[in-house]
Order: C-alpha cells, then sequence, then structure tokens
C-alpha cells in the first residue's frame, strides 16, 4: 500500500559530486554528453558525412491542448455515440468533423474525424505528409488502473499540473522536479558537431526560454517572431558614436582575463546577432505567405526564414521551439476550434514553406502539449487529464496513418483513471525517440543519453524506432 | 436544593459540551482516547489518524466565514498535508475529489486533516464551497494548487469568482 | 683568485603575494614611501648612491641618505674562506647567489631570515672558486598575515603571529592599515612619524565598488575623510536598515514583489551599505527562492523576515546567522526539513526522514564536499586522494536530527501544541521548534565525528549538530572564499584565503566566528590594496550591483520617493534578482569556469555563468534604457555632470571614477570622448558618457 518512491526532496538539487541513490541526474547526463564529445566517441549515426540537413520544429501547446475535440470518432455505430455520451455538453456535433483516414483496425472498426477547422492539417495527413500519435502522455513506467487505485505505480510528478507536465515534456525527465535541461538540448549536444562555424546557436527559439531547448553546451538564440535580439538601436542611425566607441572597446586589449573574457563573449555575442541578422538579410524572401495575423504563423514564418538561411549560418542541423498559449479551457470550449483553425493554417503554410524550399523531407515537425483533457466537462469546460493527441507533419513522415492506441471513449474503461482521463498507451519517450532517431542520434545514444526513461517502454537499441512514425529512408 | 438541581444541571451539560470540543492535547492529534464523534470513531477503526482540530474542521463553511476564509483554510491545510507527506506531488491527484479524498486519509500514511462526513463534502464530487458549488482544485504545479470557488453567481470562470492561492 | 660582486635588490614576483602593503603596487611598502615622502619610488637615484629608488624601497634603505644603501663590503680572504659583510636592515631577508656558469643562471650560496634590529651581517664561504656573486634583498611574511617582517618592526606588530596582540581579533594587516590612517598618524619603531595616510578618491572609490552598492560623492567624501579602516568602523555604528523597514518605507501596494523592491530602496539608499552588501552576500550562500507561488512566495513578510536575519547579522557570528536559518520556516519550507517526520519504525522502517536539508546545510551552507586546508587547498589522503567532508550515511544521520522541526505557533501566532498543527501565513514569521513527538531518537553518528548518544532532547540535537558543523576545520577556508567570492576576487590566492580563514579561527573571544572581522580582512588585505595584479585578479561584477551602482552613483531618485523594480524584466535581463536564485545553488556556480583560458588555467568566474548571448544583449540594452530612464522608476539628478559639458575629458573622469574608481584606460577614455562629443545636446552628451562607462570592461570587471 504504501507509495514506493524515495521520500522526500531529494531530486530539488543537481548532483555535482555525489551520486544520488536512485533518480536520474540530469548533470549526469550532460557531464557524459560532454564526455563523449570530448573524446569523439559518438555513434557513427550522430555524425553522418552526407550533405543531408535536417530540422526540428517543436509547435508546444501550453496549457492542454483538448485534444478529444479535434481527433475524434465520428462513426455513428460506436465511436462518434461514445464520444457524445462522454462529453456531455462540450460535445461537438458529428458534423464539425471530417472522416480521415482508414477505419481503425479490427477489433476497434471506429472510423475517425479532424475537427473541420483543420483543412490544411487534413489536406497533408491525405498527402501522406501527416500522421497523428493517439493518446500519448508523460509516463514513468507503464501503468495501469489497479496500479493507480493501489497507489503502487511509479507515476510522473506532479501530474496534472501544468508546469510539472510541461518540464516533463520538454525534458523526458518525469522523476525530476527540477531538470536541468531539455531533450532538445541533449539532442542538439549530440548533434552540434555537424554544423560549421557560425556564432549563431544551432537552436532557435520564438518562445523565450524554454526547458526543451536549455542547458546544454549548444546554447539558444531568443528571439520574437518580429525582432532578433540584439544590443538596443545597434544598427540605428543616432547609435553609430555610441557603437564605435562600443566597438572599440571590445576589440581592445585587456591584461586582465576577466575583462578579455568579457569582451570576447560580448563581442561573440553582438557577432551572432550580426550574423544571424545578416543571413536573413541575404537571403532571398520566402515567398510563401504567412497569415501575419496568427501568431503561430508570424513564429513558424521566423523558423522557415531562419531554414531558409541555414547555409549562411553553416548549419545541418537545427531546433526550433514556438509556443501557442491558451489552451487551458477550464471556462468553456468556445474559442477551441478556432484556435485549432489557427494551429492548422499556420502548420498549412510552414509546410508550403518547407516545399517552396525544397526542404520539406527535410524538415519535420511535431506538436506537444501539457497533457489532454477530461472527456466529461466541468459545466462549461474541460479540465486537466493526461494522455492526448499529437500530430508530425514533414515529407519524412509516414502519413496518413495513427499511431499509438485512440483510446475507446466510454467512460469507465481500464485506461479511465476518472472523467475519462486516459492513462497514456504511448509515453512520450517513444514519441520523441522516432524525432530523435530520424535527426540522426544512434539509438544507444538515444537510449543513454538523451531519453533514459525511454528504456522502461522500449528497447530503441535493439528494436530500432519505438512507433515508427517516420520514415527513414526519406 | 432547586439551585444546586440546575447547577448540578449546568455542570453537567459543561462536561459534556466540553468533551465535544477537541481540546489539544501536547501529545498532539495522536490516537484518541476520547472519540468525540462517532465518524472520527469510525475513521480510527480504519486505521486513519486524525491529526486534531485545523483551520478547515474549525472554519470551513462555518457561520462567521466567507467563500474567501474558507478556501485560505483549505489552502492551509493542503499546504500542511504536503509538508508531512513530502512525495505529494508523486500521487494521482488530478483535483476535487481525489485531493479532498487523499486529506480524508487515503494516503499511504493514513493521516486525515478532513473528516470523512462533512456536511460541505459529497462523495464523487469532492468539497463544496459554502454556496454548495464543487470547488475547482486548479493544479499549477506539483505543489501549488489554485483553490477556486464559483462565487455568488454559482458559475466557474466568471468575475466574481473567489480564488486563492 | 677572483670574487666579483654584484648588489640587486630584487622584487619579489609578485609582491602582493608576499604581503606589503603597497597601494600603488610597485612592490614598495607604503610605509616606506610615507618615511620618504617626496621621494618617488622610481628609477632616479636621490642620494647618488648608486642604487635608484625603488631600489632602496625594495631594499628598505632611505633613498635620501647615500649611507643607507644596500651594499656588499669587499669581501674578506681569509684562508680557505670568504667572508661577505652588508649593512642589513631589520626585517628584510637576503640571498647570497652565485652566477653558476654551467647552468647560466645564480644558485643560491646562503640565504639569511630578516633580524629584529638592522645591524651588520656576515656570511662566510668555502673559498674554493671565486665568482661572481650578488645579494638580493627581499621581504617575506613568516606569519602570513599580509605584512612584511619589515613593516610589522616598524609597526610593532608581530611577524610570527597574524593576530594582534591587542586580542581584537583583527589581523595584524588591518591593525597596521589603521594605525596609517589614524588621527594622529603613528609613530614607527626607528621614532619616524608618519603623517595621517588618508585614501585617495580614486582608492575611495574602488573600496566602495566593493563595500557598497557603489560609490557616491558623498561616501567617497566619507571614505577619504575617515580613512578606509575609519569607514569600516563607522560603518558597523550606523543602525541596521532592516528589509522590513525599507518595504514599510517604500509603502507600495502590497503584492509579492513588494519585498523586492524593499531590497532595491536599502541598496539604493540605505547609510548601512557594507552591511546590506554582506546580507545580500550571505543570501545568495544561505539561499532561499522567494518566487510566487508558494506560501512564502507571495508573502513579503515572510520574505523579510527571513532576509533581515543576514541585515541584522551581518557583523555577528556566522553560527548565530546559521541557527536563525535552521530555525526559519521560509528555509523549513524551501529545503523541506519543516514538519520532517522520523521514521515510521525503528526497526524496519520504510519512510526515512528527509534529507534535503542535512544535505544542503554541510554542502553549501558550512563545510562543502572536500576536507580543506586553511588556504583552500584541497587535503590529501595517503593515496594523493581528495578526501570527502562526509558520505552517504552521515547525511542519513544529519538528516535524524532534523527531524520533528515544526511550526511553533498556528492560528496565525497562537501557541502550537503539536507538531502536526497547521500554519496560517504569518505563522512563518515564527521560529520552528523542535518538536520530540516527531524527533528521531536513537544515537547519532553526525558531521566532523561527532556522536550523539541520544540521551538528548531533539532542540539539544540541532544545537549539537551546528556546534560540529561550525567546529569543523574546513568550515572557515568555505565560507571564507565563497564570502571573498561576492565582494572582491574569484580566485583569491591561497595566501589571501588563508589570511581570511586565519580571522575565522582567531577569534578571542571564544565565540564563533564574527562576520565583521571577516568582511574587514576581506577587504583590506593586501591582495585587495594593490593595484593591478595578476591577470586573474578580481571578479566580474554581479549585474545587479553594477545596476544598482549606475542608481547610485547618479541619484536616481522616484519622484513618489519610492523605490521600485521591474523586478521580472531585470531578472530576465541579467539572470538573477535577488531573493530569486533558480535554486539552492545560487545564480552561479562557485566554481563555474567558461570555456578556454579560464578552463585551462583553472581558475573560476561564477558571474560569468550569467553572461549567455541573451543576457550580454539584453543586460547592455537594459543600461541603455535606463540611461535614458525608459523603464526605470525615477530620474537620475545629472546636476553636476551638466556643468562639466564645456569640459568633456573632466566628464568622462568624473563619470569614470564614480563608476570605476577612475580606472578607465586611456584608449577607453578617448573612445568615450569621441563618442561623447559627437552628441549634440547636454543632455546627450552626459547621458553618453554614462552608458559607455557601464559597457567599459573597466566597470563589469572588479579589479
Amino acid at each position: 500500500m504504501k507509495n514506493k518512491q524515495q521520500y522526500g526532496r531529494v531530486n530539488r538539487r543537481r548532483f555535482l559530486g555525489q551520486a544520488s541513490c536512485s533518480a536520474i541526474g540530469s548533470a549526469s547526463l550532460l557531464s557524459s554528453l560532454i564526455n563523449l564529445r570530448l573524446t569523439g566517441s559518438l555513434a557513427a549515426a550522430d555524425t553522418d558525412d552526407g550533405e543531408d540537413y535536417k530540422a526540428l520544429v517543436c509547435v508546444f501547446l501550453a496549457g492542454g491542448n483538448d485534444s478529444f475535440n479535434m481527433l475524434t470518432p465520428v462513426d455513428a455505430s460506436q465511436g462518434y455515440p461514445e464520444y457524445l455520451a462522454a462529453r456531455g455538453d462540450v460535445a461537438l456535433p458529428q458534423t464539425d468533423f471530417t472522416p480521415i483516414g482508414d477505419t481503425l483496425p479490427s477489433p476497434d472498426g471506429r472510423t475517425l474525424g479532424l475537427n473541420v477547422e483543420m483543412p490544411e492539417l487534413k489536406a497533408l495527413f491525405d498527402l501522406g505528409k501527416a500522421s497523428f500519435i493517439n493518446n500519448v502522455g508523460t509516463l514513468v513506467e507503464p501503468v495501469t488502473k489497479l496500479g493507480i487505485q493501489n497507489q503502487s505505480a511509479s507515476l510522473p510528478l506532479g501530474l496534472y499540473s501544468h508546469s510539472d507536465q510541461q518540464l516533463h515534456w520538454q525534458s523526458g525527465l518525469p522523476t525530476n522536479r527540477s531538470p536541468l535541461n531539455g531533450w532538445g538540448a541533449r539532442l542538439a549536444d549530440l548533434l552540434d558537431d555537424l554544423n560549421g562555424e557560425s556564432q549563431v546557436s544551432m537552436n532557435v527559439s520564438l518562445a523565450g526560454t524554454n526547458l526543451f531547448q536549455s542547458g546544454g553546451s549548444s546554447s539558444v538564440l531568443s528571439r520574437s517572431a518580429s525582432n532578433i535580439p540584439e544590443i538596443r538601436q545597434w544598427n540605428r542611425w543616432v547609435y553609430r558614436h555610441k557603437r564605435a566607441a562600443q566597438e572599440s572597446i571590445l576589440d581592445a586589449q585587456y591584461q586582465n582575463a576577466f575583462e578579455r573574457s568579457f569582451a570576447t563573449s560580448k563581442k561573440a555575442a553582438i557577432a551572432a546577432s550580426a550574423e544571424y541578422r545578416a543571413a536573413l538579410e541575404s537571403q532571398n524572401p520566402i515567398i510563401t505567405e504567412f497569415n501575419t495575423s496568427n501568431a503561430l504563423a508570424r513564429q513558424l514564418k521566423a523558423v522557415a526564414e531562419t531554414i531558409s538561411a541555414r547555409g549562411l549560418l553553416s548549419k545541418r542541423r537545427q531546433t526550433f521551439f514556438v509556443e501557442l498559449g491558451g489552451w487551458d479551457h477550464h471556462n468553456g470550449l468556445d474559442d477551441h476550434p478556432a484556435m485549432l483553425g489557427q494551429v492548422s493554417e499556420a502548420v498549412g503554410q510552414f509546410y508550403q514553406a518547407m516545399v517552396d524550399l525544397e526542404l520539406e523531407n527535410q524538415v519535420t515537425l511535431f506538436t506537444a502539449s501539457d497533457f489532454g483533457r477530461t472527456l466529461t466537462p466541468n459545466g462549461n469546460g474541460t479540465d486537466h487529464a493526461w494522455g492526448g493527441n499529437q500530430f508530425v507533419v514533414g515529407g519524412c513522415v509516414d502519413g496518413g496513418k495513427f499511431f499509438g492506441d485512440y483510446p475507446s471513449l466510454d467512460l469507465g474503461n481500464d485506461l479511465d483513471t476518472g472523467r475519462g482521463r486516459f492513462i497514456p498507451t504511448t509515453s512520450v519517450d517513444e514519441y520523441i525517440a522516432d524525432l530523435a532517431l530520424w535527426m540522426g542520434v544512434s539509438a544507444t545514444n538515444v537510449r543513454d543519453l538523451v531519453l533514459p526513461n525511454l528504456s522502461n517502454f522500449h528497447d530503441v537499441v535493439e528494436g530500432g524506432a519505438p512507433l515508427g512514425f517516420m520514415k527513414m529512408d526519406g | 436544593m432547586r439551585i444546586f438541581g440546575v447547577v448540578a444541571l449546568l455542570l453537567i451539560f459543561g462536561f459534556i459540551f466540553r468533551s465535544r470540543i477537541a481540546w489539544p492535547t501536547s501529545g498532539g492529534g495522536g490516537v484518541i482516547t476520547e472519540p468525540e464523534t462517532a465518524t472520527q470513531s469510525a475513521e480510527e477503526s480504519k486505521g486513519v489518524r486524525f491529526l486534531g482540530e485545523n483551520p478547515f474542521t474549525l472554519e470551513y463553511g462555518k457561520s462567521n466565514g466567507d467563500i474567501r476564509r474558507d478556501l485560505e483554510a483549505l489552502r492551509d491545510v493542503v499546504t500542511n498535508c504536503q509538508s508531512l507527506i513530502k512525495n505529494f506531488d508523486a500521487f494521482h491527484l488530478p483535483g476535487n475529489p481525489e485531493i479532498v479524498r487523499f486529506l480524508q486519509g487515503a494516503n499511504p500514511e493514513n493521516l486525515a486533516w478532513i473528516p470523512e462526513e462533512h456536511s460541505l463534502i459529497k462523495r464523487d464530487i469532492g468539497l463544496l464551497d459554502r454556496n454548495g458549488n464543487p470547488v475547482f482544485f486548479h493544479r499549477l504545479s506539483g505543489l501549488q494548487i489554485e483553490y477556486r470557488s464559483a462565487g455568488a453567481d454559482g458559475k466557474h470562470w466568471t468575475d466574481d469568482d473567489v480564488i486563492v492561492r | 683568485m677572483k670574487v666579483l660582486t654584484v648588489v640587486v635588490a630584487l622584487l619579489a614576483f609578485p609582491s602582493v603575494l608576499f604581503g606589503v602593503i603597497d597601494f600603488n603596487g610597485n612592490g614598495v611598502s607604503e610605509i616606506w614611501e610615507l618615511q620618504y615622502k617626496g621621494t618617488v619610488a622610481d628609477d632616479f637615484d636621490s642620494d647618488k648612491d648608486g642604487s635608484s629608488n625603488l631600489a632602496e624601497g625594495i631594499a628598505g634603505t632611505d633613498p635620501r641618505d647615500p649611507e643607507s644603501v644596500l651594499a656588499l663590503e669587499h669581501p674578506v680572504l681569509d684562508g680557505p674562506e670568504v667572508r661577505f659583510s652588508w649593512a642589513a636592515e631589520a626585517g628584510k631577508s637576503y640571498r647570497l647567489e652565485r652566477w653558476d656558469p654551467a647552468a647560466n643562471g645564480w644558485s643560491e650560496a646562503a640565504s639569511i631570515l630578516p633580524l629584529s634590529i638592522s645591524a651588520i651581517q656576515t656570511v662566510t664561504l668555502d673559498r674554493l672558486d671565486g665568482g661572481v656573486f650578488r645579494l638580493v634583498s627581499a621581504d617575506v611574511d613568516m606569519d602570513g598575515d599580509g605584512l612584511s617582517a619589515w613593516e610589522e618592526i616598524l609597526i610593532g606588530t608581530s611577524d610570527e603571529s597574524a593576530a594582534g596582540v591587542d586580542g581584537s581579533g583583527e589581523g595584524d594587516f588591518v591593525t597596521a592599515l589603521r594605525a596609517l590612517e589614524s588621527e594622529e598618524g603613528v609613530v614607527l619603531s626607528n621614532g619616524t612619524q608618519l603623517d595621517r595616510r588618508l585614501p585617495s578618491e580614486k582608492e575611495a572609490a574602488r573600496f566602495l565598488l566593493k563595500a557598497s552598492f557603489g560609490p557616491t560623492d558623498e561616501s567617497i567624501e566619507e571614505v577619504v575623510s575617515m580613512g578606509l579602516t575609519g569607514w569600516i568602523d563607522n560603518q558597523a555604528t550606523i543602525p541596521t536598515t532592516r528589509l522590513q523597514t525599507s518595504i514599510a518605507r517604500n509603502a507600495l501596494p502590497i503584492n509579492s514583489s513588494r519585498g523586492r523592491d524593499g531590497w532595491w530602496r536599502s541598496a539604493n539608499v540605505a547609510p548601512d551599505q557594507l552591511r546590506q552588501r554582506m546580507a545580500y552576500a550571505l543570501s545568495q550562500i544561505l539561499g532561499v527562492n522567494f518566487k510566487g507561488g508558494s506560501v512564502i512566495g507571495d508573502n513579503y513578510l515572510i520574505q523579510a523576515r527571513y532576509y533581515d536575519i543576514f541585515t541584522t547579522g551581518a557583523f555577528g557570528s556566522y553560527r548565530d546567522a546559521l541557527e536563525k536559518v535552521t530555525y526559519n520556516p521560509a528555509m523549513g519550507f524551501y529545503l523541506s526539513h519543516l514538519n520532517n517526520r522520523k521514521s515510521d519504525d525503528p526497526v524496519s522502517p520504510t519512510r526515512f526522514p528527509d534529507e534535503n536539508f542535512a544535505r544542503e546545510i554541510m554542502q553549501l551552507f558550512t563545510i562543502g564536499l572536500w576536507e580543506l586546508n586553511l588556504d583552500g587547498s584541497r587535503k590529501l589522503d595517503q593515496e594523493g586522494n581528495f578526501i570527502p567532508t562526509y558520505g552517504n550515511q552521515t547525511i542519513t544521520e544529519m538528516a535524524k536530527v532534523f527531524t520533528g522541526m515544526s511550526h511553533s505557533t498556528t492560528n496565525n501566532g497562537r501557541a502550537a501544541t503539536s507538531f502536526y498543527d497547521v500554519a496560517r501565513g504569518n505563522d512563518y514569521l515564527y521560529d520552528m521548534k523542535v518538536w520530540d513527538e516527531e524527533h528521531e531518537t536513537g544515537p547519532k553518528s553526525i558531521v566532523n565525528g561527532v556522536q550523539l548518544d541520544g540521551s538528548q532532547t531533539g532542540e539539544e540535537e540541532v544545537q549539537a549538530a551546528l556546534d560540529a558543523l561550525l567546529e569543523h576545520p574546513s568550515l572557515p577556508p568555505f565560507l571564507s572564499r565563497l564570502l571573498i567570492q561576492r565582494f572582491t576576487s574569484s580566485n583569491p590566492s591561497a595566501a589571501y584565503l588563508a589570511r581570511v580563514s586565519r580571522v575565522w579561527l582567531d577569534d578571542s573571544t571564544g565565540e564563533s566566528a564574527d562576520l565583521g572581522e571577516v568582511i574587514k580582512a576581506i577587504l583590506l588585505d593586501p591582495e585587495v590594496l594593490s593595484a593591478g595584479g595578476h591577470q586573474y585578479h578580481g571578479k566580474v561584477r554581479e549585474p545587479i550591483i553594477r545596476y544598482a551602482s549606475l542608481a547610485r552613483a547618479f541619484n536616481l531618485v522616484s519622484g513618489s520617493g519610492k523605490y521600485s523594480t521591474n523586478q521580472p524584466l531585470l531578472n530576465d535581463d541579467f539572470g538573477q534578482f535577488p531573493m530569486l536564485s533558480p535554486s539552492v545553488f545560487n545564480f552561479y556556480l562557485p566554481d563555474f569556469a567558461p570555456e578556454g583560458e579560464f578552463r585551462m588555467a583553472g581558475m573560476v568566474s561564477p558571474e560569468l555563468q550569467l553572461a549567455s548571448l541573451s543576457q550580454l544583449l539584453r543586460s547592455d540594452s537594459q543600461f541603455a534604457a535606463s540611461v535614458e530612464e525608459s523603464g526605470v522608476s525615477g530620474s537620475f539628478d545629472l546636476t553636476k555632470e551638466l556643468t562639466l559639458v564645456d569640459e568633456p575629458s573632466a566628464l568622462v573622469e568624473r563619470v569614470d571614477l564614480l563608476m570605476t574608481g577612475g580606472r578607465l584606460k586611456a584608449d577607453t577614455k578617448l573612445m568615450i570622448l569621441n563618442a561623447v562629443q559627437s552628441e549634440v545636446t547636454d543632455l546627450e552628451k552626459v547621458r553618453t558618457a554614462i552608458y559607455l562607462v557601464s559597457q567599459s570592461m573597466e566597470c563589469i570587471v572588479l579589479n
């Protein structure tokens, strides 16, 4: 009956010099990464010699997307009635969904539909460039309803809470209260050797500091959709005299090592900013239209522009982080379909931009979110839940398919921990593993460094990609 | 004689009255030798240890309070629970009613802050505010919870909501 | 057989490591320069005795008197021996060296320790071969207190012990400096009367960069008139500005940033600046994150109560501060020893006491991971390995000590009757107590080899654990280093660190270490007071301190009299804000070393951990915006600066003095001057000067 987890807040801290008993220390992952890079012993797959370029784009839907109103059973015999019964006031009419994909394999037999506000995503799915990963969520280990009821299951810390779940999605370290680095950072550290000399980081965030890209040695260039980071007024005419003085301050010789080091770092920061700006400005503007009143589209446009400039930035691997908030629909789902529409439009325009750049096979976009939401309403809206549905878009995606297991929506089933909060049948680790392998990380490094929790679900070294939604030869 | 009888009655009533109030002893809410209510002895028989009177039992829903004070009492009791059960964030606690059950003793320590029976607690719904509407436990992080009452209009997420963090 | 002699007075490199009062960093003691005021220690030879003034300064001879000079008399050949003699100055050490043609260098023939009185010194050697000999004179610091033997003799302290004979707990260096700065001046043991030596404006400003949140005209004037020692003494007499008081004076709306705004006010205007700096430093070592969203985060009263442990205790004993921190519920909440229960079963427990606080009180608050020598170097065992200060078992045992700690009040201030009593918000303002009902009984083997036999109460055991920590020999060097890193230097030399460590141990009152003496030893040390130094001298200033210096130097005044700061923005721009350290490990690690030369040299720079691309660009932009008064709450008083626009170099000099202590290099000054003169309006000229100086390396780095 007792919860077996080690008592106390052991995980609040980093593990500096002493081994900790049970939990995985994120600092030890980093030091392993550093060791690997220094000894040059990255596995072959991490440092391929091809001319290829690959980029990952994380679209984070902050707040918990109610994804059972995004992708929904629409067959009249079983799926839709179950949905309607479970969702009550927040159920959408059947006509609000467009049937999509094949019927789910027997004995399931249901048909799914995509919210009608997402025509662009539907088109990509039909084209074979997008797929869904269903009922995916944070897990420490596979879990059953019984295990939860008798409190014997090991659960991700802070389950059902926003910030903890966001951290777990971005770090892959669900037993860690204060993870120091994200899986994107760990992945970037393994792949940055493929990139050429540049002051500009391979990781670009359009949404500020995020754990996904943080904590590695390859740094993050953080910018807004409309501005790149630079010193206030640096390029303005009114600043020119100050700029001249600043530049000579930074170019001066310094006896003192601190002065020297700071000057060097600041100079590099300015150079990075300048290099980035120059690369963007000298690249031909992308021709694809983006709806600039769509906040997500604005961010993805900046991503597309940066990808377009990858050559000038000497990049063969890049990661991007964009975010759209407002998904915490406790108060009602009235604006949810429109938000889904916003995502669909932005993703569609982004994919088109990749096509226009002839890079659609080299860029993969994936969604992530804190959690799914309760099937049952709370009155107006829906509350925090667990497993949810995500999608991936890209030319290398094995598109037009459903991965994972779309759960039965009948309340009280074996996955339902209450109110239609489903135990995920696919872990975040399995979802991410496919992406990491596609980016070129070796299976061994995926297992040991990028996703230390993956082994609780899948032997990636023996078994390859857990889900297989990426076409590796693409 | 009559006066003596009245005084005797008063004394007897006084004793009964006193024994109904749980004066905390210096040993804290340990195994209670004098069960104050039937429900609390029922808890004891399940092995649940009621920790003694606390802001929730003393104030929640009581006549001289208000919703804000109710939620603050709730918050402080949950905070106390989190400091005694230090891996609170490792449990399966989506919100109301699970957190309430946890506080009623459904935890590995068998500690209880909230009695099994309470006029504002409904099985399967959980804790209600003093207007009879369910309290919403909005989990922000592993430990941080935002407690929301629908307020006077009985509807959540309207301007008259009472919110306590 | 030829015996040639040469005389050289060599500067031991670098002189600061040898310990000498040397403000201008030329290797010659200040005491010598004061004795012979009017004679500059340079290559000129005033008394034409063949020895330059600089050489005489190093040798300790009189540059005005040709009879006083370091010289070898003719060697006297006497049978198989040869005798060398010279006039030795008291307190100087000498080496007689012989040129070794085979090795193509000088080799030591004899070394002579200092005499306590000046006298003729004679050395006899085997005559065997002739050769070229030379005499080298150098300073020694036998007791490692920062004063050379030569100086100690003149001032009257002893080179055999670092601490003063007066039992003040002050190191000899401070005693000597105090003597030099005393109102009546000082009479040296050789009868010479020295006039009072007060700091220059530049020295004062440089000192204030370290000892306050930034120099102002007023504070520079204070230091110049009181002396460094006088100023520090005076600081201790100023009534404490508690954070609670600043918050109240600000009278800003009640919200969770009230506490941080109070901090900003204190940094700006509190007169007890040294105390405020010390409090801030302690808050980084004994860190609690008060970010919003928890019972402690949203309550500024709780923040102030915690932080005021450091304002009130800044010059007191560290044990007191540590004890108050241990019993404070904000810390109890943060490191989870609040409501820490004993094991559930003494024989076969399944639930164990929480170890968080037990670990951090050792690793971060007192002794660190490795046993240290007094000079900060790690001790080695027989095989040459580092020695851990404690193991996992000790943590478990210490965790047992910190059980049973819970609120002492309930219901907003009434006495609690049980460990389990639920606290309301204000109960966090009262110290915790140890409740024996949840205190782990039984014997415990805690840190530093201390055994608790289990017969004591919980309170007694907590006290015993604190005593054990304070008595641990690694504590003085561990904490000294952390404090030095907050004030003067990221990489203190072993000698500097040892000097400060000794002050912890030297307390003659028998009580535990006195932080007032420690801060004096940190700020008044030869390594700190000498200009220049080796390339890893000094440190990068904390951005928030640099920002506060800007506000202070130019009198940032808010119209309403309230000091508030846009803390979330500053936290993003600078990567730090007081009481918001992202983890118990503070804003930066004490051992952070940026890639490149620092790592290769084994040097550290914690503050460079805050130099990400984003922070580098944003902090510059924040200074730029603030100088233009956009986004800063209040306006600068630039009256004095505006009067200097017609003499732009005077303007730049003034700004330089206030912001770097006058350290701007000539080239940088010129660049800044050009930019200033290119601006059109007076206000723009002044702002340009301030902004560019604020971004100069000399302002960013403390040296």
